[in-house]
């Protein structure tokens, strides 16, 4: 199974590159920076956040500033925001009561990702990445006192972008006059938190989906 | 050719062709129709479509408004100024404005537009502008004509200024005053209506005793095109001029001879003669001319204690008779009236604070009209009283409508019959097709082809269903919440709370629980909700570990009650999420503080951009070293 998988990111690897020289002549600028864009579920491991929300997973936005040092390595400042709006529980037998409260979650993060982007407009770009986070929260309680704080912790993940120039080459050549956007990405994303300290575990995973902007 | 009528037109005609002239001994005060104005009332103008009369109160500088749909003042006024008296007030033909000169020598314009929107017994809430508009003397009558064929429609204003006659273009946005005063005229009395203003000049400076003028609003505006010489008495000072809704005639008076002068008011004949006279023995307040009674002109003279009703001939120097009304309340006073198919005239009695109605229709009064709601939004049982007073003693014709607007409704079924003089009718009706909040009832009596009217306000609502609520916990305390019912004849919720559940589900009272150690007493009550309010009540408090039960009774402004269904829920501590988490705050830096350490917080990894660059580095140095 494991050794399915490496064949078959090794072929979409091997693919996408020679297609991107068969079709491309002329020499990719580079580009030093990336903005990203995306919607982001986090999904705790703790149960508890299942017992007050009732949802699985949390919305949330995170916006990303990369920068490039060399072709491969991207170095990433981001952050994000989750707000979402759960009930206090039963002490004895854990049924949701009427006091309303409201969890307010700020991730932020610093990344190094390593990009797999070999060939003159690669069409699949997978990355690896990891770094350190920090999440600040806030509850607001109706009825309790409001608890607000902030947590530690690092990420490791996987991404795959699909570079959208090739899909439109009109755009990419309006999008590259008009903003200096050399290289447009939808790039899906998932990674794997470990924040865990006394208190509230924000540990789990994070799938993203978003827009990669190089420029 | 073919010949068609449309719909409104054949019902005008038709109501027009119902209106019969009344005699002039049919007019009189009915009982009940003076209504206080609570200041000084001054002069009056009627709205075209009949329903408000617009009254001046000089004491407090306002203008109270009569609804004639109701026959009530409405609550509140329209405050003019804080020093300035109003002098004389006129309506704009679309009815849309109505104008004020002030002793300030100011005019006040009013916005009128929204009044016919107004339900029964609203309050008015209307704001004057004071037109930017200077005049040099004190200011007199006021009169407004339509601009023939001007889009939008525009109108003439005519005002006394002193001795002189100004006019100004209403729609322009920086109205300029035009002085149009003939000459040797001094300026006493404009009247206006229709296609034509007049004025009535005292000319006795000069051979002449007194001039009426003639003016138009065509075109460019206003135009001098007729005038008329008239004769007083020796000393004669000129008062009053009114003119009949047909606008065949005018009425003048002349205080010294106490002669009332009929006019002939047409272009092609005004400038010629007088064509009668009448001798009334009073002091001349007020003269108003209306086509109300016969063929005849029919004059009112309002005196200092008493109104003479004048039929006047076309015959020169005569009149076909007269009446007197006796007014129970002495002072001076002003007249006005409604249309010709309306045929109502307002006098106002400054002496007596009051308003009073002269009329030779039945005068209908509704004494009490209550609702009681159906099961079914929309339908209930009218329980309506009325009595009317009629001329002549014989039966009247009646119908009870429900009204969609004023001299507008649809009859209900089984709302006619038959009625005599000061009978009370007492009817059951049911109703259908009720609106949420106010709903017009009106009563329409016709007697010898002549029609009164009163009409009362209910309150639509729907009969009272029970709530459906959610009952939540909390520590220590009990979270009702629902969506109120979408009514407005709710008066009040009851919400009642206890633990002593096991009751009869109608016996809620004795769920009590008796309040005391911060608990509000059972039952809450929620006075006056909105329709359809969402309504979210917090019992505190309580005991944890109890189960408590929650009953809610809606009651209708009728008295009439309905208990929802009965809901308990074990009163528990409840956990937030940070509690659940045993999580007190705080922000942890980089694992300092934080029981997982440095290493177990990942904060190394805060290096871990650093560290992977230099291993790029490193690889790249390796590979051109080879």
């Amino acid at each position: 199974m494991k050794r399915g998988g490496w064949c078959l990111a090794v072929l979409l690897l091997v693919s996408s590159a020679a297609l991107a020289q068969e079709v491309k002549e002329k020499k990719e600028p580079r580009s030093w920076f990336g903005l990203g864009l995306s919607y982001a579920a986090l999904m705790f491991d703790d149960d508890i956040y299942q017992e007050v929300f009732d949802q699985d997973f949390f919305n949330a936005g995170t916006l990303t500033f990369s920068f490039y040092p060399v072709r491969n390595l991207a170095l990433t400042l981001g952050g994000g925001g989750s707000i979402q709006t759960g009930k206090a529980v039963g002490e004895e037998t854990g049924r949701v009561s009427g006091e309303k409260l409201e969890l307010d979650i700020y991730p932020a993060w610093v990344e190094a990702g390593y990009r797999f982007d070999f060939a003159e407009d690669q069409i699949l770009v997978p990355s690896v990445r990891a770094g350190g986070d920090y999440w600040i929260f806030q509850e607001k309680n109706e009825f309790a006192r409001d608890v607000d704080g902030g947590k530690a912790g690092w990420h490791g993940g996987v991404s795959l972008g699909f570079l959208l120039d090739r899909l439109e080459p009109d755009a990419d050549f309006n999008l590259l006059s008009d903003y200096g956007i050399e290289n447009t990405f939808l790039e899906l994303g998932a990674s794997k938190t470990w924040m865990k300290s006394d208190g509230l575990d924000f540990s789990g995973w994070v799938f993203s989906a978003g827009f990669l902007f190089e420029f | 050719m073919k010949h068609s009528l449309s719909l409104p037109a054949f019902l005008l005609v038709m109501s027009l062709a119902a209106s019969v002239p009344a005699a002039i001994t049919d007019f009189r005060i009915p009982e009940g129709a003076e209504f206080s104005v609570g200041g000084t009332p001054g002069r009056l103008a009627v709205t075209p479509d009949d329903r408000f009369v617009l009254i001046l109160d000089e004491t407090n500088k306002a203008v109270k408004v009569l609804d004639t749909w109701n026959f009530a003042i409405l609550p509140g006024s329209i405050s003019l100024s804080a020093t300035a008296t109003p002098v004389s007030i006129a309506i704009a033909p679309d009815g849309n404005t109505a104008y004020v000169t002030m002793t300030d020598k100011k005019i006040s314009k009013l916005d009128i537009s929204g009044l016919p929107d107004l339900g029964l017994n609203e309050t008015l809430s209307i704001t004057p502008t004071p037109m930017d508009l200077t005049f040099t003397d004190p200011l007199g009558d006021i009169r407004v004509l339509p601009l023939q064929g001007s889009t939008p429609p525009d109108s003439c204003v005519f005002v006394i200024d002193g001795d002189s006659l100004e006019w100004f273009q209403a729609g322009d946005t920086a109205p300029t005053l035009t002085n149009i005063t003939p000459n040797n005229c001094q300026a006493r009395e404009v009247e206006g209506a229709g296609k034509y203003a007049h004025l009535l000049c005292d000319d006795r400076a000069t051979s002449v005793n007194a001039t009426l003028y003639q003016f138009d609003c065509i075109g460019t505006g206003a135009h001098d095109v007729t005038v008329a010489a008239l004769t007083l008495g020796a000393s004669g000072a000129i008062r009053g001029l009114s003119l009949a809704a047909d606008q065949e005639w005018l009425l003048a008076g002349d205080t010294t001879s106490q002669d009332i002068i009929l006019i002939d008011s047409e272009p092609s004949t005004v400038g010629t003669d007088t064509v009668g006279r009448a001798f009334v023995n009073t002091t001349l307040q007020d003269i108003l001319s209306t086509d109300f009674a016969s063929d005849n002109p029919l004059g009112f003279v309002l005196g200092s204690d008493t109104l003479t009703l004048l039929e006047m001939d076309t015959t020169p120097d005569t009149f076909a008779g007269d009446t007197v009304l006796p007014l129970p309340i002495l002072g001076g006073g002003y007249l006005a009236r409604s249309s010709p198919e309306d045929q109502y005239v307002y006098l106002s009695l400054a002496g007596g604070d009051t308003v009073a109605v002269v009329t030779a229709n039945p005068w209908v009064e509704i004494s009490s009209a209550t609702l009681t709601p159906g099961d079914t939004t929309g339908q209930g049982t009218l329980n309506i009283t009325f009595t009317a007073s009629l001329l002549s003693g014989s039966t009247a014709k009646y119908e009870i409508k429900k009204a969609t607007a004023f001299k507008a409704g649809t009859a209900i079924t089984n709302g006619t019959g038959t009625l005599s003089d000061g009978e009370t009718v007492t009817k059951t009706l049911e109703l259908t097709g009720l609106t949420e909040g106010q709903n017009v009832i009106s009563v329409e009596v016709t007697a010898s082809s002549r029609t009164g009217r009163d009409a009362a306000a209910i309150t639509g609502g729907c009969a009272v269903t029970p709530v459906n609520f959610s009952l939540d916990f909390g520590t220590e305390k009990l979270i009702v919440q629902f969506k109120g019912l979408n009514c407005s004849n709710i008066e009040r919720y009851e919400i009642y709370y206890g633990t002593n559940c096991g009751v009869d589900v109608l016996d809620y009272a004795s769920i009590d629980d008796p309040g005391g150690d911060g608990r509000p007493p059972s039952p809450i009550i929620l006075d006056n909700p909105d329709p359809g309010e969402e309504i979210r009540e917090v019992v505190e408090g309580l005991q944890n570990g109890e189960t408590y039960c929650v009953q809610i009774v809606t009651v209708d402004d009728s008295g009439n009650k309905v208990a929802s269904v009965r809901k308990s829920i074990l009163v528990e501590k409840a956990l937030t999420l940070t509690d659940l988490a045993d999580e007190d705050g705080g922000y942890d830096c980089f694992g300092i503080g934080s029981g997982a350490g440095f290493w177990g917080s990942g904060a190394w990894l805060a290096a871990a951009p650093l560290g992977l660059l230099g291993l790029i580095k490193a690889v790249r140095k390796w590979r051109r070293r080879r």
